[in-house]
């Protein structure tokens, strides 16, 4: 498991590996904020994610909820692994990756 | 454990019992106090001098001089108690001994030290880890694990057969 | 908050759980022995379906796999009994019973503690389970059938399906015991179709977040077959941390739809929107409710008792100076301090005291087992489980007592067919008690068996050279003989008792309480001993008394009261150490003689009457200095050989008093007394020699020389 923060010219880039859960949530906790600071484009990558659990979820939906509010854009790869889709929708939960 | 075991360099306190200099291993020693007042249980052998309260512990103290068949320690300025960590039975327990006067702490190499001498000491050799040689002197490195259990082992017969003290008492 | 890694906390929950385990093992057992005297009672089934359940579910989620395995099969059959696919057999009771043997070695296994699990036992009990459930051995295990909850829903009591509404909100500390709602939510599905809806609303502005904590409610409808029991099963981990509310709904079906309250309002989605729009409504749960008990290491509460005590010392000695200084504000300052000590004293007394019930229902297993394996038929019967005591007495208890169970139940109860033979119910009864006495507990363990051979235990008692033949013993001197080490009249060395190593060891462990034993018994009728324990060893109050030198403390619950005695007094009785108390002659003895005390004594000595298990006596001490509240210090084990010192105190000035115990003294001074005199018959034949010491002694004894006088101790 493993939370990294890069930038590009326009984009924070958060990228999720392994297994993330409450082992990781401060991490990407702290990621979150980091990148929401200077209101650029946050996009999470979670294709190298085996699983993200409630924590994990709850913390890129606070993230995605005031990127909204502050008018950033916030965005997840569509190309979410399936498990992690499929263990949403399970726990009653909205996909993230749809712009919404 | 005896004289091959000491393998490296150690520091040993000294202190005196009658004009006899004896070492313990500094490992073994918490603390040197001043004599405090000592608080005697009755009709307990004369070498279990009894107890001091040691900052709210309550630790026994024995007069080393009795085990090793000398007079009764007199008390004076110099009067001492080691308190050394003692390990019974793989029980560690805190113990004070009597001492007369507490010398100095000794480095002492593994070839300073020679093994007891099985005659010509008043006491048990098996208390006994080495012979130090400090200049011309001689310092008994006690085995100290080894003494208090033989002075425990003394005190549990004492109450057992307390008929003992009573000869004298009687007859 | 900063991220803990799960695995610094792993070896915090394996400990929890095993606490958490050890309780459930307790439960469970007592739960099965209960259930095999009456094999129908649901509430019993239920509760040790629960109990496997946690046991295996937690097990695995605390990295016990291995127990979490083993039990599967066992919560599996009690499964189908809940469901009243499986009868309950004294088989599959006993069966589960060999098998709690094996889990408590599993949860043990870490902990360096007690003999590991043994596989080819292991392997059989499961075997055998599975014989009895009719589960086939290669079958799936749990986890995979929750994982794919539709093919294979479990069989369920009725067919009837219903629908459930439920409302779940983690609590703050959810996720960090390593629960996860995932996993609760795949086990609900196990049970039928579910519908979820998970609630955002109480998900704090990202800069807030508790990251570790679960924020997210669910708000679920249920369709299911299976009942109410069954759904809260799922939620068995994790009910203390978290609001959870399942109804049921009305209507037979609730879509999705159904969940949003705006859309159709029924009374649970009202209580649930009413729950949810209370402002701080999460909160005040966070705070009030989940504190209702708390699970505190004991070591920390030793530490606690340890500072009180250091603290009631370092108090008497402010108390002290402050008498000396005569200055009323530092008085009132010192006498606040006092009450606010004592205070502290009892409170932190109180957190240690934990009733007995754990420590009693231990041995229902016991009970059940020996009797299997003497062939007698016995009825462990509890009183008074609810008896506190402090937790180090409970914990020293249990092997004292289980001696005395077995003991009771090796030599004391007939097999059934004496029993028939003799009139009596072919089930024996053995009686557990425990109840207040003042400042004790008595414990008795009494049977309805056979009573001490009172003559088989004289005959050994001369035989072992402890009493002459022609001694006249009063029954109590004759039961005190089976307390003496390696002392057995068992005639067969059995398994269970009979080598003579438990009575000795019993009042060793008695002793090291501060406790007595007292042993009742009538031939025919049963045995009845009695244990009277002290409720607390940490603290108690005393009075303090100079003899010589040195101070000691007589424990004020012994004392009775205090006499001068003059130099007059003692010329007048003629040597003799008998005090006239209001008609009453009571000996005494004259500690500085017995502790060998040197110097002259004072004009006026004190004698102090105390009581104890032998009787009145008086002990003559230079002064008594008045109350005090000590904190007892053990002497360790280089003085734990001098019975009559219980132990050590310090004092205000600092330095260390005695605590005295009255009637190991008095047993002392008795043992001294017939040494003294075998030895004097012995050195000058029958001895003229009025030596004082020996006369001063009352005497208790058989054997009386021709000088004992006439101050015998009335027993």
């Amino acid at each position: 498991m493993s939370v990294k923060l890069s930038q590009t010219n326009d984009a924070n880039l958060i990228q999720l590996d392994g297994e993330v859960d409450i082992a990781s949530a401060a991490d990407l906790k702290a990621a979150l904020i980091e990148a929401a600071k200077d209101k650029k484009e946050i996009r999470v990558s979670a294709e190298g994610a085996s699983s993200l659990d409630v924590t994990a979820y709850q913390l890129l939906w606070a993230a995605k909820r005031e990127a909204k509010r502050a008018n950033a854009k916030f965005s997840l790869p569509s190309e979410l692994p399936e498990t992690i889709r499929r263990a949403w929708t399970e726990m009653g939960l909205d996909d993230l990756a749809s712009p919404a | 454990m005896s004289v091959n075991e000491i393998t490296e360099t150690r520091q040993y306190l000294t202190f005196k019992l009658d004009n006899e200099v004896f070492a313990l291993d500094v490992a073994k020693v918490r603390e040197v106090l001043d004599l405090a007042p000592i608080t005697v249980v009755p009709r307990t052998p004369d070498f279990m001098a009894g107890v001091i309260n040691l900052r709210g512990s309550v630790v026994p103290v024995v007069d080393l001089r009795l085990c090793f068949e000398m007079s009764k320690t007199e008390k004076t300025r110099n009067t001492c108690i080691v308190v050394a960590e003692v390990t019974l039975e793989n029980e560690s327990i805190v113990i004070g001994a009597l001492a007369d006067s507490v010398e100095e702490v000794l480095e002492l190499e593994p070839e300073q030290i020679e093994p007891a001498p099985r005659i010509g000491t008043q006491i048990r050799t098996d208390f006994i880890r080495g012979m130090g040689k400090r200049d011309a002197q001689f310092i008994m490195i006690l085995d100290i694990d080894r003494v208090f259990s033989a002075e425990e082992l003394a005190a549990v017969r004492a109450q057992e057969s307390n008929s003992k003290p009573l000869v004298e008492v009687a007859a | 908050m900063t991220s803990t890694p799960v695995s610094a906390n792993a070896e915090q929950f394996k400990n929890s759980f095993r606490e958490e385990g050890r309780e459930i093992l307790t439960d469970l057992e007592s739960a099965l022995l209960e259930l095999n005297e009456n094999h129908g009672d649901s509430d019993l089934i239920g509760r040790i379906f629960r109990g496997l359940h946690t046991l295996k579910g937690s097990g695995s989620m605390f990295g016990f796999e291995r127990l979490a395995a083993f039990t599967h099969d066992l919560e599996t059959a009690f499964d189908m009994v809940r469901n009243g696919r499986l009868e309950v057999t004294a088989e599959l009771v006993d069966q589960t019973l060999s098998a709690l043997d094996q889990i408590s070695a599993m949860l043990e296994e870490d902990t360096g503690g007690g003999t590991p699990a043994d596989e080819a036992v292991c392997a059989n009990i499961i075997s055998n389970v599975r014989r009895l459930a009719g589960i086939q051995s290669g079958k799936e295990p749990a986890q995979k059938k929750a994982s794919t909850p539709t093919a294979n829903p479990p069989a369920l009591a009725s067919g009837k399906s219903q629908s459930w509404r439920i409302y779940f909100a983690p609590g703050p500390d959810l996720m960090r015991c390593g629960a996860n709602p995932a996993l609760i939510l795949q086990e609900l599905r196990g049970l039928g179709g579910l519908s979820v809806h998970a609630e955002m609303k109480s998900v704090p502005p990202l800069a807030e977040m508790d990251p570790e904590r679960c924020y997210i409610a669910w708000e679920l409808v249920l369709e299911t077959a299976a009942g109410l029991d069954a759904i809260k099963d799922a939620f068995i981990f994790v009910e203390s941390n978290c609001e959870l509310a399942i109804e049921l709904a009305s209507g037979a079906s609730a879509d999705k739809a159904a969940l949003k309250p705006t859309n159709k309002v029924d009374k649970t989605a009202k209580v649930l929107a009413e729950k949810r729009a209370q402002p701080g409504g999460r909160r005040a749960y966070d705070k009030a409710e989940n504190v209702s008990s708390l699970r505190v290491p004991a070591e920390r509460l030793d530490q606690l008792v340890n500072l009180v005590g250091e603290l009631v010392t370092v108090q008497a000695r402010l108390s002290e100076l402050a008498n000396q200084r005569d200055d009323t504000e530092v008085t009132e300052v010192a006498e606040e301090v006092e009450r606010l000590t004592g205070a502290l004293r009892e409170n932190s007394m109180n957190i240690r005291m934990v009733p007995i019930r754990g420590t009693f229902e231990k041995f229902r297993r016991l009970v059940h087992d020996l009797s299997r394996d003497l062939g007698k038929k016995v009825e462990l019967a509890i009183e008074g489980a609810d008896t506190e005591l402090d937790k180090t007495v409970i914990d020293q208890l249990s092997d004292p007592l289980m001696h005395l169970i077995r003991n009771s139940m090796d030599h004391g109860v007939e097999s059934p067919e004496t029993r028939a033979a003799r009139g009596k119910r072919a089930t024996a009864v053995i009686h557990l008690a425990a109840r207040y006495s003042g400042a004790s507990v008595l414990i008795s363990v009494s049977d309805d068996g056979n009573g001490i051979d009172k003559e088989a235990v004289r005959a050994k008692a001369i035989e072992r050279g402890l009493a002459t033949a022609d001694a006249k013993l009063s029954d109590s001197e004759i039961f005190a003989f089976i307390f003496n080490a390696g002392f057995s009249t068992a005639k067969q060395v059995t398994d269970v008792s009979g080598r003579g190593v438990g009575m000795d060891v019993v009042r060793q462990s008695i002793e090291g309480l501060r406790g007595t034993i007292e042993v009742k018994s009538e031939t025919g009728a049963g045995t009845c001993v009695t244990l009277k324990l002290p409720l607390t060893l940490a603290i108690i109050d005393g009075l303090l008394v100079i003899v010589g030198e040195t101070n000691y403390v007589l424990p004020l619950s012994a004392t009775l009261e205090c006499i001068e005695l003059t130099r007059a007094d003692v010329v007048a009785n003629n040597g003799k150490h008998i005090v006239n108390v209001r008609g009453e002659l009571v000996p005494y003895v004259r500690l500085r003689e017995h502790f060998h005390v040197r110097g002259e004594a004072p004009a006026i000595e004190q004698i102090m009457l105390v009581e104890t298990d032998t009787g009145r006596f008086g002990l003559v001490v230079d002064q008594v200095l008045g109350n005090c509240q000590t904190v007892i210090k053990n002497l360790g084990r280089f003085y734990r050989h001098v019975q009559f010192v219980s132990g050590a105190t310090i004092l205000g000035n600092g330095t260390v008093a005695l605590i005295l115990d009255p009637g190991r003294l008095m047993q002392d001074v008795m043992r001294y007394a017939r040494c003294s005199r075998k030895i004097r018959v012995a050195a000058s034949g029958g001895g003229s020699q009025n030596n004082s010491v020996v006369s001063s002694v009352p005497g208790g004894t058989n054997n009386a020389g021709p000088d004992a006088g006439g101050n015998e101790l009335k027993q």
